[in-house]
């Protein structure tokens, strides 16, 4: 193996990639900001990286703009759950110029009041929009059923967004700036070792400020079962989300056990998962259908959940069969053949995450943001190696109860959940 | 399971007997098998863990006759139930972890792979079989019927993607570029086996198919592989499976409206032109970056920076024949269409009395080489990306089309502009509530 490296210093985790092709450097680099939760929400965070490549003390946006174009960098910014992330691709031999950039928005960005009011008017219109986002909303909703308001997994409601929207300032978006250079960073490299010295200035300076977050939402018990809808008009299927809450992290040794059960039931990606082949395959009720985990971070608790849409004249059985699935993973638990299967997917699919830098950034640069380094990977992936059956069904048994499930769905739906057939 | 070796010698390849070399651009080579035409492109990516097969079949929805469209679609599904050859199936490679799947669109379908090298051999195998072997049953294609049409549900239930329907069947008359890919309901829902039975012996033979593999792996082996895969199959039986398709000329404006009871407000303006194969196509893929690319572009300072819009994109995809540059606005609450749609025509109509400064146009390139290059990134991308360059008939404009970037004049852009954005070959679609909604 061997793909990575890792080195920790200061508050600032880095892992050093190996490139498959060593003319694209991918920087992926990422803050989390110390005050998210208790002053800054998942609204602020985005429309302040929203404005980033506005301008800088030194150049305006149509500037910052030929900068990027005429060196070949590639940037986005966004924003999730705490953190504001600078996705980077360039060729190796402009990475200084790539660094330089990164500098100057971290460090000396300047946020125009008309860049300001145009952003917050069209975020205000994208709220508008997205009350016809069946999906969002049954992810917003699901989330409310699970979490406290105070928990870091909940997703603003939009009616939430609107106020936070309506009330921001540029006095406050300043704020923002100040306490993202007092963070905890998280850089991710692909490229040779020239190309990682490269990045040790802006490291250093980085590291001038940063500190450590502390973050970790713990949630400890499993929910009674509740189920919300939502009316969509215009739509013809409806979004559903099932599940509940899982009260171990990551760390657990329950957990990976867990996670391997839930995939046999249904990975994410592909057909192979039970509840593809049943209630796609067998059964024709739905395109596609996934369950997953979900958390805030390593060292948080989180929930598992099923995701996929039923048309509304499908809906009832869709959901029964769903059910039906999960009460079957439960009472059997999954078989030798299914343990042997996913073992090898399992191998496989970290092998062809290094098939691209992309794929090699995502990977090593979604674990670091997770609290894991390249040795929690090897001892992940060393420890699915070593499952039981035995491990496997009695981590699912203990987390899982058929009976006690959060539902949440949005579309063409009522209230009580009946299915609304034009 | 044969070990596929790994190391790449730079002498000249071995030759393997039944096979003709038909050229090579970098490092790309392609190949003829002779004995029944099949096609293979091999790119070789020094050093990849990985390798991706990728097999295009040159048929797509234009293909498609009145009452039979998505059918190639309805195939594609298909590809993933029983057959009747031995060897290893889908299901075999997806269970070792395969990263796997298949689309339809205009000019082709195709069924790619990617895994660890080692596991080529079955890849080749499990297309070969599918190629010829598939066994169509009621009990297979009704369920899975169900289940384009439940697809079919997700995309009509997104507003803009019905919208881009309308405007697209609007545009086109009597090109199979007219219905999307997926088919409309009523033909769905009327499919039989015999359809799909017609429809695959007539398209699924190797003399009308793309083998890619992209990878790390010596093509002796490779093609000793693809040989004892694919050699048995025999050539079509089918004559004249490629068609040439003509659109009916285009007199005058055109106008579609998509009533839905949605919040979004979406207008559209579609233009005609050229096939990837024209560099007029290329001129007017820079035209498009202008026009829509970043915070700076000129219909987005127009458009979103005064509150006309929240968003503004163009679309611009490769195609065997001519198709559309489709120029997408969300609306905000309260602005007018005509208003946006008089913004637009009237930057087309600057572009096409002015050139656009050398510098930008410098900048321009350099946007899209960058962004090219960082595109071939792995070989399930370089596969994916072939794929489309192969389905539109040259598959060396990868390489060539890099070239012609280079040499492209501003005054090529405003004559792509004056030739092909004229607002009396335009179709503008428009999506509005219902009045009783």
């Amino acid at each position: 193996m061997n793909y990575a490296t890792y080195q920790t210093e200061e508050s600032v985790h880095v892992h050093h990639i190996k490139p498959l092709d060593a003319r694209i450097v991918k920087l992926n680099v990422s803050v989390r900001i110390s005050e998210y939760g208790s002053k800054y929400s998942n609204t602020h965070l985005a429309l302040y990286s929203s404005l980033l490549l506005t301008g800088t003390q030194e150049h305006n946006k149509v500037e910052l703009d030929a900068y990027m174009k005429k060196h070949g960098i590639e940037l986005h910014i966004s924003s999730s759950a705490g953190c504001i992330h600078f996705m980077c691709t360039v060729r190796d031999k402009n990475i200084a110029y790539a660094v330089s950039l990164l500098s100057e928005l971290i460090y000396t960005p300047k946020f125009s009041r008309f860049e300001f009011a145009t952003k917050v008017a069209t975020f205000i219109e994208e709220n508008r929009e997205s009350s016809d986002n069946a999906k969002l909303i049954s992810e917003i909703q699901f989330r409310e059923l699970l979490y406290p308001p105070s928990s870091f997994m909940r997703i603003e409601s939009l009616a939430e967004q609107r106020t936070i929207l309506q009330n921001s300032t540029l006095k406050f978006i300043n704020q923002v700036q100040k306490s993202m250079t007092r963070g905890e960073w998280y850089l991710s490299v692909v490229g040779s070792n020239a190309v990682r010295a490269s990045i040790e200035k802006l490291i250093a300076v980085i590291k001038k400020n940063s500190r450590p977050v502390e973050h970790n939402d713990i949630q400890t018990r499993i929910l009674s079962s509740r189920s919300t809808y939502t009316t969509i008009p215009g739509k013809t299927n409806v979004e559903i989300r099932i599940g509940n809450l899982l009260p171990i992290t990551e760390r657990d040794d329950d957990y990976v056990p867990f996670a391997f059960g839930l995939s046999v039931l249904g990975k994410v990606g592909g057909f192979s998962g039970r509840l593809m082949s049943t209630v796609r395959e067998k059964e024709g009720l739905t395109y596609g259908i996934y369950a997953q985990t979900n958390s805030y971070n390593a060292l948080s608790t989180g929930h598992w959940n099923i995701f996929t849409f039923f048309s509304a004249k499908d809906l009832s059985r869709g959901i029964a069969s769903t059910k039906r699935e999960i009460a079957l993973l439960v009472s059997k638990g999954i078989t030798e053949r299914e343990l042997e299967i996913f073992k090898e997917i399992y191998r496989n699919q970290f092998l062809i995450s290094h098939d691209s830098n992309a794929g090699r950034i995502n990977l090593y640069h979604n674990a670091l943001l997770n609290g894991d380094t390249v040795l929690d990977i090897e001892r992940e992936m060393s420890t699915v190696d070593s499952l039981t059956i035995t491990l496997v069904n009695n981590a699912i048994r203990k987390y899982i109860d058929p009976d006690t499930l959060i539902i949440s769905g949005a579309g063409p739906v009522r209230k009580n959940g009946a299915g609304i057939v034009l | 399971m044969k070990k596929i070796t790994t190391k790449h010698k730079k002498t000249a390849p071995l030759s393997v007997s039944g096979f003709k070399k038909i050229k090579s651009r970098e490092h790309i080579t392609e190949y003829l098998y002779i004995k029944n035409g099949l096609r293979i492109l091999y790119a070789h990516i020094q050093g990849s863990p990985t390798v991706t097969t990728n097999i295009v079949y040159h048929v797509g929805s234009k293909d498609e006759q009145t009452g039979e469209t998505g059918l190639s679609h309805m195939l594609e599904h298909m590809l993933f139930k029983p057959t009747s050859g031995t060897g290893p199936k889908w299901k075999d490679i997806e269970e070792q972890g395969a990263l796997l799947n298949a689309t339809t669109w205009l000019d082709r379908t195709l069924y790619y792979f990617t895994m660890p090298t080692e596991s080529l051999e079955d890849m080749l195998k499990v297309e070969a079989d599918r190629m010829r072997n598939l066994v169509l049953t009621d009990t297979e294609f009704v369920p899975e019927r169900d289940n384009v049409l439940s697809e079919y549900e997700m995309y009509n239930s997104r507003a803009e993607i019905a919208l881009d329907w309308n405007v697209v069947s609007t545009a086109f008359q009597s090109h199979g570029y007219h219905h999307d890919t997926i088919g409309f309901r009523s033909d769905i829902e009327s499919y039989t086996i015999e359809k799909l039975k017609s429809f695959y012996d007539t398209y699924y033979w190797p003399d009308n198919a793309t083998l890619i593999i992209a990878g790390d792996v010596h093509e002796h082996n490779l093609l000793s592989l693809i040989k004892n895969t694919f050699g048995k199959i025999e050539k079509s039986t089918s004559q004249n499976i490629l068609k040439v398709q003509n659109e009916a000329i285009q007199e005058g404006l055109r106008t579609v409206v998509l009533e839905r009871d949605t919040p979004l407000r979406t207008v559209s303006i579609a233009f005609k032109v050229p096939s990837f194969r024209e560099r007029a196509w290329t001129a007017l893929y820079l035209v498009g970056l202008y026009l829509t690319d970043g915070e700076t572009s000129v219909l987005h300072k127009k458009l979103v920076d005064t509150q006309l819009a929240t968003s503004v994109h163009i679309s611009l995809y490769p195609t065997k024949d001519p198709f559309l540059a489709t120029i997408t606005v969300s609306a905000t609450e309260h602005s007018s269409y005509e208003r946006i749609t008089s913004i637009i025509f009237n930057e087309i109509q600057t572009l096409a009395t002015t050139v656009i400064p050398a510098k930008t146009l410098s900048l321009l390139k350099e946007d899209f080489y960058s962004s090219d290059l960082f595109s071939r990134d792995g070989s399930h991308k370089v596969a994916t990306q072939l794929a489309e360059y192969v389905a539109t008939g040259d598959w060396e404009r990868y390489i060539s089309q890099l070239d012609e970037i280079k040499l492209i004049t501003r005054k090529e852009l405003q004559d792509a502009v004056k030739k092909y954005f004229i607002k009396s070959k335009a179709t503008i679609g428009t999506l509005e509530k219902p009045i009783n909604s």
